[in-house]
């Protein structure tokens, strides 16, 4: 995560035609402005709800679809069709499985998973206890995957971890760590 | 990515020149970024030195160009393994098995052929996926169901010739397969039962031809490429409810299994009955010591009447064996409106693909007697094996295929980057194969780095059956190009690098 700043920094740098102010956010507010490039943002309702999230999506002009654990659906459904003009580029917050399956969906269009990071965040500290990044991405894919981390962070920050969802229950139906996967595909580029 | 085993650059340049002929340009993938996706990021050797890295991937669009596909795989004696959507996950994801072969990708033949409402059946390409086929006969206002495995990404082809398994009374799905079309190793063209006959009108009604019955010998093998298929449906029965049958603790899973043998033998259970551990307990937490109990899964299709009366005669045995046995059940009769079905388990046994989230994950199943004490046997012993690698065990899933036998998968978990993890995992796994095995009990499905293990537990009279599938194999694949190591299944000049 160090070097997440200068990803930040570079982003703010970088940020041109698209940008929107996240004003709520302090990391942003100290980049200025985040640029987003996703088209769609898939976020699992059951696990990666998140009202800021949400809030940028809809700023930053993108599509914010709700699933709940049905992405094959939607992929047949609706992602599927929106990728055959080879330019739209879909982020996604859902299960470390969905992320795994979107892999293959993107496989099947011409598109690859150009970022992935998956995060697990702690049932009873609400702390977020793993967060790595799955690719290493080509210098063409660098800065949409920056804007994953960025993405990731805002998630993370903007609105804390609500402690009652993973409240622990009794030992047997305990919850163990919430694992969710932050990733983008974007078309491969010949 | 790696070359072929055997091939120079220029002979691997050569090679992808030919596929591009033969496919066009368009759909033969040998960039890093088009590779990726046919890597299986749910493999425990996954970004390890031992994964097995694709080369490169084609992908015809009709049977014509799978045989000439297969046809340069045979000049350059090149590896090649198939896809039919490729999502094989937790068995192998869309990868083989030796480093550097070719995926021959089957997307692009993914078309319904026909759809027989009256006789129940349809024809479908490899490329077609259970959701797709669901979606098809939803729009159509078809009056069939089809049996799904619980995610509906994966290919009807694909699932049902690796004994996939579903939750209907279709659930071994392999039994309703009905007529294959398949491109043998060699390149020709071959059609199996009454498909052999020129124009056979009997194809997907009649599953036999004369002389012996093979479609199970490109089940789960590497003996040719599949690409057609005849699955038999069930019509819209009238009625259809949907059940739960749960106990409170671990090992009451022996008198539940008990209690629901004579009444799937005797035809009052009749779809893929499942047993799950309940409440869910979470990966990491799993052990036998924990409390809990299993949930029951069942459902009957038929006459409102008729399934009534049979969910009343099931909850008076449950009760009588096993007093404090709660009951949960929902009734839907036709009209059906099945997208709004609720429940995911609902949905499964009214064939209707469905997914819950899930943790990174290998699986192993096994055949099981449909027995209570030999189900509650298995747990222990898993367990047992599991604490010598760190862990526990505390089973998955128990499916009551059919009327004779269950099938029980087991799940490890797996950590992305954490090889000594995933290590510990994999030789775990290794150790509930070799335990079983001890025991005289069998594999029926296992992910791609234990094939070898899995395959080497039938090991009767010197292991007679390897090696007839192997002596098969080289009559009928003598250049060993396709899937080599499937099953744990080699050519005769890759026989060294069996595990
Ligand atoms: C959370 C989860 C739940 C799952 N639930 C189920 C379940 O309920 N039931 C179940 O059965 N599985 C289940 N699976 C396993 C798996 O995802 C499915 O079986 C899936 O359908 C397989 O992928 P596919 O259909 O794309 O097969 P593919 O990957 O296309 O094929 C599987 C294998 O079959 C062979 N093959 C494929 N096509 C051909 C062909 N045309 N000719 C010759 N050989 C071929 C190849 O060796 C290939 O590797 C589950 C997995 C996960 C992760």
């Amino acid at each position: 995560m160090s070097d997440l700043l200068d990803r930040r920094q570079f982003l703010a740098k970088s940020a041109a035609s698209v940008s929107v102010p996240i004003l709520a956010h302090p990391l942003a507010a100290a980049a200025g402005q985040v640029r987003l490039s996703f088209d769609i943002i898939v976020v699992d309702e059951r696990i990666g709800a998140n009202e800021g999230l949400s809030r940028v999506a809809r700023a930053s002009g993108a599509q914010c679809l709700s699933i709940r654990g049905d992405l094959p659906r939607v992929w047949f459904d609706s992602l599927r069709g929106a990728c055959l003009d080879r330019s739209t580029v879909i982020a996604g917050f859902t299960s470390d499985l969905d992320s795994e399956v979107m892999r293959a969906f993107a496989r099947d269009v011409g598109y690859r998973q150009v970022g992935r990071l998956d995060i697990s965040i702690d049932g009873e500290t609400g702390r977020e206890t793993v967060r790595r990044s799955m690719y290493s991405s080509l210098p063409s894919e660098f800065a949409l995957a920056s804007e994953l981390e960025n993405l990731v962070d805002l998630y993370l920050t903007s609105s804390p971890w609500q402690a009652s969802r993973v409240a622990p229950g009794p030992t047997s139906d305990r919850h163990g760590p919430t694992q969710l996967a932050a990733w983008v595909i974007a078309p491969i580029r010949a | 990515m790696p070359l072929p085993p055997g091939l120079t650059e220029s002979d691997f340049s050569d090679l992808l020149e030919e596929f591009r002929q033969a496919v066009g340009s368009e759909y033969v993938y040998s960039s890093d970024e088009h590779l990726e996706g046919y890597r299986d990021g749910v493999s425990p050797l996954y970004q390890t030195d031992e994964e097995p890295v694709p080369s490169a991937a084609v992908a015809p669009a009709n049977v014509e160009e799978v045989q000439q596909v297969v046809q340069i795989a045979n000049r350059y004696r090149v590896p090649f393994w198939v896809n039919s959507t490729g999502k094989n996950f937790g068995y192998g994801g869309p990868a083989g098995v030796v480093n550097g072969t070719v995926n021959l990708d089957l997307k692009r033949m993914n078309r319904i052929l026909e759809v027989n409402e009256a006789n129940a059946y349809a024809l479908v390409e490899p490329g077609v996926s259970f959701f797709e086929m669901y979606r098809y006969l939803r729009e159509r206002n078809i009056k069939l169901w089809l049996d799904v495995p619980s995610p509906g990404w994966g290919s009807i082809i694909g699932n049902t010739i690796e004994y996939g398994l579903g939750y209907t009374d279709q659930g071994q799905r392999v039994n309703f397969l009905c007529g294959m079309e398949v491109v043998l190793p060699n390149g020709e063209v071959m059609r199996t039962g009454q498909g052999a006959i020129p124009d056979g009108v009997t194809w997907q009604h009649y599953r036999r031809s004369i002389g012996p019955r093979i479609d199970e010998l490109f089940c789960q093998t590497n003996y040719g490429v599949v690409t057609k298929m005849g699955i038999w449906l069930r019509p819209e029965p009238p009625a259809y409810m949907a059940c739960s049958i749960m106990t409170d603790r671990n090992e009451k899973i022996i008198p539940m299994i008990d209690t629901m043998r004579p009444l799937r033998l005797g035809g009052i259970i009749n779809n893929n009955a499942t047993l799950y551990r309940y409440p869910f307990v979470q990966e990491g937490e799993e052990n036998p010591d924990n409390p809990g109990g299993w949930n029951n899964r069942v459902a009957f299709y038929g006459l409102e009447g008729v399934v009534k009366q049979h969910w009343e005669h099931v909850q008076d045995a449950y009760n009588d064996a096993m007093p404090g046995t709660t009951f949960a059940s929902n009734l839907y009769t036709t009209p059906y409106d099945l997208d709004s079905l609720g429940r995911s388990p609902d949905r499964l046994m009214a064939g209707i693909p469905s997914l819950g989230a899930s943790l990174h994950k290998t699986y192993f199943s096994m055949a099981l007697p449909f027995d209570g004490q030999a189900a509650w046997d298995l747990i222990l012993l898993l367990d047992e094996a599991s604490k010598r690698h760190g862990r526990r065990y505390f089973g998955m899933a128990h499916h009551v295929e059919t009327p004779h036998e269950m099938v029980t998968t087991s799940s490890a978990l797996l950590k992305p980057g954490d090889d000594d993890y995933n290590q510990t995992t994999m030789r775990m796994i290794k150790d509930w194969i070799v335990s079983t095995g001890e025991k005289g009990l069998g594999p029926y499905r296992v992910s791609t780095p234990y094939m070898d293990d899995a395959m080497a537990q039938f090991s009767f009279n010197d292991h007679r059956l390897r090696r007839f599938y192997e002596e098969l194999k080289d009559v009928i694949d003598p250049n060993g190009i396709m899937a080599p190591g499937k099953n744990g299944i080699w050519p005769r000049h890759m026989r060294e690098n069996r595990a």
